[in-house]
């Protein structure tokens, strides 16, 4: 195996990992799919939509996300998507993890 | 029905039917977002836009395969125990598909065109049921998969308490009362060959006299020295290995030659002609005629049915031994002599 195939494979296995409290982190306030996908590129995080749709499908299965078909502003229907109760509560508790791998990873690497 | 209807209606055919109108909306409805947003500014036509659009979002079925949760027939959890019923279950058809071959060599003989069509027969019987046998013991585990049974095996997971490794047995300590039986028989046997070689005979009376025909002929007895051989090194074999309790790559190389040395010398002889003594002419001779034919038929049939059975029960040894020599990670490279 090359090394930069190597180094995608890594690299795709972290941004799974850290995919799902990226797009809670998101939907404090409503998103449909299309919208959301936009938010997280503007911010620097580029996503298939392949793989945030489904995401979001199994986000919402597990109750951290709400979702409604709604037509806004007279455009076409869309689903909108945004974090449930369970899901604010599971986000912070994440988002503490996350603070504390951080800050391991920087020891380690450092 | 333009490109999007037919390219979502392909997505569609993929989809689970609970899902399938709910997330093809949804994939409408990006699909038209994504081409609104690309037509602002855009000369080209639609339809090539709508091709590019597509091309890029994914072919149908990779886009239907995100969404189905079971990607796979068997799942890790489940996995290692398929895999070790499937071991199971594959060696014992073989094994009994084995069974079945000598059975019918018996009937065949080792040579001519009948044994031939008989080896045919049993390589298509034996691919068939393996192949069966896999189909349906990955039909199963894909049922187990998919239902509650699966529940269960993580309960016994989480329950796993390592003090239920005690009661598992050790694969490399020996089977003692088989080296033990080995031993005595392989005295025994040597004893019997050597001094009382007449103890396989058939005894009857006729004419109020008693008549011995003894089974084993002077060409048998021909190969005593290799038979001696081969029992010596099994008794020092085996007496070895009950003293070292244990199992040791050397020692099962060392199993396995002389276990593949025995049924080599065991072919040799019973293939040999002439070697029992039971023939129709030295029955005519004693003046039974009667039945003669049919029982020298029979034990003349011996020796086929003898070769079958050795080989069929050297190869299950050599293979356990193979298995056991390779499955073993953690082994010392060298034999402590006790």
């Amino acid at each position: 195996m090359e090394n930069d195939e190597l180094v995608q494979n890594v690299l795709l296995e972290l941004r799974r990992g850290t995919l799902s409290i990226a797009v809670l982190s998101q939907l404090s306030k409503e998103e449909y799919g299309y919208s959301l996908l936009k938010a997280l590129s503007d911010k620097g995080l580029e996503v298939d939509q392949s793989t945030l749709y489904p995401l979001l499908r199994r986000l919402e299965s597990q109750g951290l996300l709400q979702s409604d078909w709604r037509i806004v502003d007279e455009a076409r229907p869309r689903r909108y998507y945004v974090i449930s109760t369970q899901g604010k509560e599971i986000l912070n508790k994440l988002k503490r993890e996350w603070s504390a791998m951080v800050d391991t990873m920087q020891k380690m690497l450092s | 029905m333009n490109l999007i209807d037919k390219y979502i209606a392909e997505v569609g055919k993929h989809l689970p039917r609970r899902q399938r109108a709910d997330i093809e909306a949804e994939i409408r409805s990006t699909l038209e977002d994504m081409l609104e947003e690309r037509k602002q500014g855009q000369t080209q036509d639609d339809e090539a836009l709508i091709v590019e659009l597509l091309k890029e979002y994914g072919s149908p079925r990779e886009i239907a395969a995100t969404y189905k949760t079971h990607q796979y027939l068997i799942g890790p959890r489940l996995f290692p125990t398929f895999e070790t019923v499937l071991r199971i279950v594959l060696a014992v058809v073989a094994g009994a598909s084995l069974i079945g071959l000598g059975f019918s060599l018996t009937k065949t003989g080792w040579t001519g065109p009948e044994f031939a069509s008989a080896m045919g027969q049993w390589f298509g019987g034996l691919i068939g049921g393996l192949i069966a046998a896999f189909g349906n013991i990955a039909l199963i585990f894909a049922i187990i998969e998919r239902t509650q049974a699966a529940n269960q095996f993580e309960k016994e997971v989480k329950e796993w308490d390592p003090k239920a490794l005690n009661s598992e047995p050790d694969p490399d300590r020996i089977d003692l009362p088989d080296h033990i039986a080995t031993l005595i028989f392989t005295v025994l046997g040597l004893v019997i060959f050597n001094l009382y070689p007449n103890v396989f005979s058939i005894r009857f009376v006729s004419d109020g006299m008693w008549v011995t025909i003894p089974i084993l002929t002077a060409t048998f007895l021909h190969y005593l020295p290799w038979i001696n051989i081969m029992g010596l090194l099994q008794i020092v074999f085996n007496g070895f290995m009950v003293r070292q309790q244990e199992w040791k790559p050397v020692t099962r190389i060392l199993g396995i030659l002389m276990d593949v040395a025995g049924m080599i010398l065991a072919v040799i002889i019973l293939r040999t002609p002439g070697i029992i003594g039971v023939t129709p002419e030295s029955l005519t001779a004693l003046g039974i005629t009667q039945a003669a034919d049919e029982l020298s038929r029979i034990l003349s049939s011996i020796p086929t049915l003898v070769i079958t059975v050795i080989v069929i029960v050297t190869a299950i040894k050599v293979i356990k031994s193979f298995i056991r020599l390779f499955a073993v990670k953690s082994r010392s490279p060298y034999l402590i002599v006790k």
